[in-house]
């Protein structure tokens, strides 16, 4: 592949859609645009990205990285994308190579999926599976069995064949000074601070029926085995349902719905929290930008595509005949309904629970200051 | 379930693989891991936390055998050569989980394609091949850094060596490994070493320590005849990789080439600058926190990956310049408040 990420190149990085992937994608925007500072033209790079994500990076705006915010579902605007020298997509889309082609930008890098190997020039074929079912894993994925691998991998992979090097891969957000006084207004100080007392952040939000999510019942089990935590339970919009029925069931913990947290205020409550209990989603991804233990639920989906978490992050599961299926909804009746999130075995939790004082500590002693 | 683990036969990948041994060794799945690595290699995973693990071989005809022996029901290669896989078949272990490299797919029951484009493989760090190979069988890893051990007692014994050379107790040092097992292309000349080290001598006080694996020796002597500063050489004294593992841990930084103890120095979180020609970067490009890779960029004959320059100019190697060396020295000292576990 072309070695075509070397400054003064007028780079374009569109950013994934996903919270979880967008985070992931992070560390390689963070060594571009140390390169391309260490060269004084950090202004020679956009970001285009979800409005609602970009928040997280804006230490890099303030450095002059132009920002692009893109609306879900709309169409980027080619003529924004014009006058780069490179695209380095990070999204799997097609609509992005397009737009990148349409723009006349001269390399074009990204993962060859969606079609859009024509629209590149330069592209990497995911590794894939072969042989058996791996052990661990109920179904083998669909042809063409790609291998279920890191989001950061991947992204570090495309970079260093460009001639990006990424020397830290874990993500570092920016918390937002606003963001995190709106967090302390609506949570108060509880019990924090208080002797043997955790707060408890709980991403209870999960769509209707979603296999992902956990339900209220299951969450509500784990939370009343915790004490007098003082426990807070957070979602996305649309996911507001399933919190509603863990407040419900767990009466004592404090419940912000309405509206929910937006992700800049969701990054500031997990800096706010001891512990995150949370589904595989977006948010767990916070937790290692923010370094704050937590406990992931992880029920239909592959564990390897996220299995570079920090060591502070402990995934729970339980193995299914049936999965990972990764559909959005489970399809089975009966006792085999959910059983990959229903059967999961949250003792582990509970006698880490405590380990997580010792933690909590050497993080806060530790942990690089971030703007 | 038993799981046997074949072990890199490349220092650098050996150390590269301590993550997945420790997961391994993490794992429920299995009722009992075994490492296998060859004999001379033993010394890296010595007074690590999987060292009880380890079954050394010999020869080559030694692993089928030691496989019959242990009779593990899966066998995780990390070793990319045809031979590891035909050997593990030839053995009759039913599971057998590998890179799809060499050649050796149909040898295998699991196994990893590595990305590619247009069909030809796009080099990726070992460490992210061997973690998910890895995760054929089941094991999760969730740091990528490599973690080795050595005994306070190899460590006192290495200091008393240094002191009985000239460097006292207390005095900090620097480590030098100019040598290449993979062949001539890959070694800066010995001058430039030389220059180097008195360099940053000059500038922070540090004796360089000249050091090396077998038939290095006239290597090594040549950087310390070369240098203005004192450099010491250990061509005459007793080297193992054991007593490697104490010197690196307690330098200041490794100047090295791309050769296997750069590996050593991620290990124990010490600054390390990487001379690399004929590689591609980004077979290596983990674990830089604290590394800093020198290269000559845009030759069109670079990375050739082989043994020998075949065009004889050695250009990777003798276009890259000292200042860029020292450069990087300082550069990826100035790094240092990020190491692990010390407060910024």
């Amino acid at each position: 592949m072309r070695r075509c990420l070397v400054p003064p190149a007028r780079v374009l990085v569109r950013m994934p859609s996903w919270l979880g992937d967008f985070v992931m994608a992070e560390p390689v925007v963070r060594a571009l645009h140390e390169r391309w500072s260490h060269a004084n033209c950090a202004d020679r790079i956009t970001l285009v990205g979800p409005a609602r994500f970009l928040a997280l990076l804006s230490s890099l705006e303030a450095d002059g990285v132009r920002f692009v915010p893109l609306e879900r579902g709309a169409t980027p605007d080619v003529r924004v994308w014009r006058g780069h020298d490179v695209a380095l997509l990070l999204d799997g889309s097609w609509r992005s190579a397009w737009a990148a082609f349409r723009a006349r930008i001269r390399e074009r890098a990204g993962f060859a999926s969606g079609g859009r190997t024509a629209l590149l020039t330069q592209w990497i074929v995911p590794a894939r599976e072969r042989g058996g079912k791996p052990l661990g894993i109920g179904l083998p994925g669909s042809w063409p069995r790609r291998l279920p691998r890191p989001f950061t991998s991947a992204c570090v992979e495309l970079a260093a064949a460009c001639a990006l090097e990424v020397k830290l891969r874990s993500p570092i957000l920016t918390v937002d000074e606003a963001a995190r006084e709106r967090v302390r207004a609506r949570i108060g100080h509880g019990s924090r601070g208080t002797v043997g007392v955790r707060r408890v952040l709980v991403h209870a939000g999960s769509r209707p029926d979603s296999a992902k999510g956990v339900p209220a019942e299951q969450w509500a089990g784990i939370l009343r085995s915790m004490g007098d935590a003082d426990i807070v339970l957070t979602c996305g919009p649309g996911e507001e349902a399933n919190a509603r029925n863990v407040k419900a069931l767990v009466p004592s913990a404090t419940l912000l719905d309405d509206p929910p947290l937006d992700v800049a205020e969701l990054l500031a409550a997990h800096e706010l929290a001891d512990v995150v209990l949370t589904s595989d989603s977006g948010p767990r991804h916070l937790s290692q930008a923010s370094g704050v233990p937590t406990f992931v639920l992880c029920g239909p989906t592959d564990p390897r595509h996220t299995s570079d978490h920090d060591t502070s992050v402990h995934v729970l599961r339980t193995e299914v005949a049936c999965g990972p299926c990764h559909l959005e909804t489970c399809p089975l009746a009966g006792e085999r309904r959910r059983a990959c999130m229903t059967g999961i075995d949250a003792r582990p939790l509970m006698n880490a629970f405590p380990a997580t004082e010792a933690k909590l500590l050497s993080r806060r002693i530790s942990a690089p200051t971030r703007a | 379930m038993k799981l046997a683990i074949r072990a890199p036969n490349w220092v650098g990948d050996l150390v590269m693989a301590t993550p997945m041994f420790a997961a391994a060794r993490a794992s429920e799945r299995f009722e009992s891991v075994t490492i296998i690595v060859r004999e001379h290699l033993a010394g890296i995973l010595a007074d690590g936390p999987c060292a009880d693990l380890v079954r050394t071989i010999a020869r080559d005809a030694g692993e089928e055998a030691l496989y019959r022996e242990l009779a593990p029901d899966a066998v995780m290669l990390l070793s990319n050569s045809f031979g590891a896989a035909w050997r593990a078949r030839s053995a009759g272990i039913a599971m057998r989980a590998g890179s799809a490299l060499s050649g050796r797919r149909f040898l295998l029951t699991h196994s990893v394609i590595p990305p590619s484009q247009g069909g030809r493989r796009v080099p990726i760090p070992s460490a992210h091949l061997m973690r998910d190979v890895a995760g054929l069988l089941g094991v999760l890893v969730p740091d990528l850094h490599p973690r080795l051990s050595v005994r306070a007692e190899v460590v006192a014994r290495e200091r008393d060596r240094l002191a009985r050379l000239g460097i006292p107790a207390d005095a900090e040092y620097i480590v030098c490994c100019p040598g290449a097992a993979f062949g001539a292309a890959k070694l800066w000349p010995p001058a430039r070493f030389a220059q180097a080290l008195d360099r940053l001598f000059d500038a922070r006080g540090w004796r360089g320590i000249v050091t090396g694996g077998p038939g290095e020796e006239a290597l090594m002597n040549a950087v310390a005849n070369e240098s203005k500063s004192g450099v010491i050489s250990l061509a005459l004294e007793e080297r193992n990789l054991e007593g490697l593992k104490a010197l690196v841990s307690n330098a200041q930084l490794l100047l090295v080439g791309d050769s296997g103890p750069r590996w050593f120095a991620a290990a124990f979180d010490v600054p390390c600058v990487s001379v690399m020609g004929p590689n591609f970067p980004e077979l290596t490009a983990s674990s830089l926190e604290l590394a800093a890779i020198v290269r000559v960029e845009n030759l069109e004959c670079s990375p050739c990956l082989e043994r020998r320059c075949p065009l004889v100019h050695h250009r990777c190697m003798r276009d890259l310049p000292v200042d860029h060396v020292v450069r990087a020295a300082h550069e990826v000292l100035a790094r240092r408040p990020a190491r692990r576990g010390v407060p910024a």
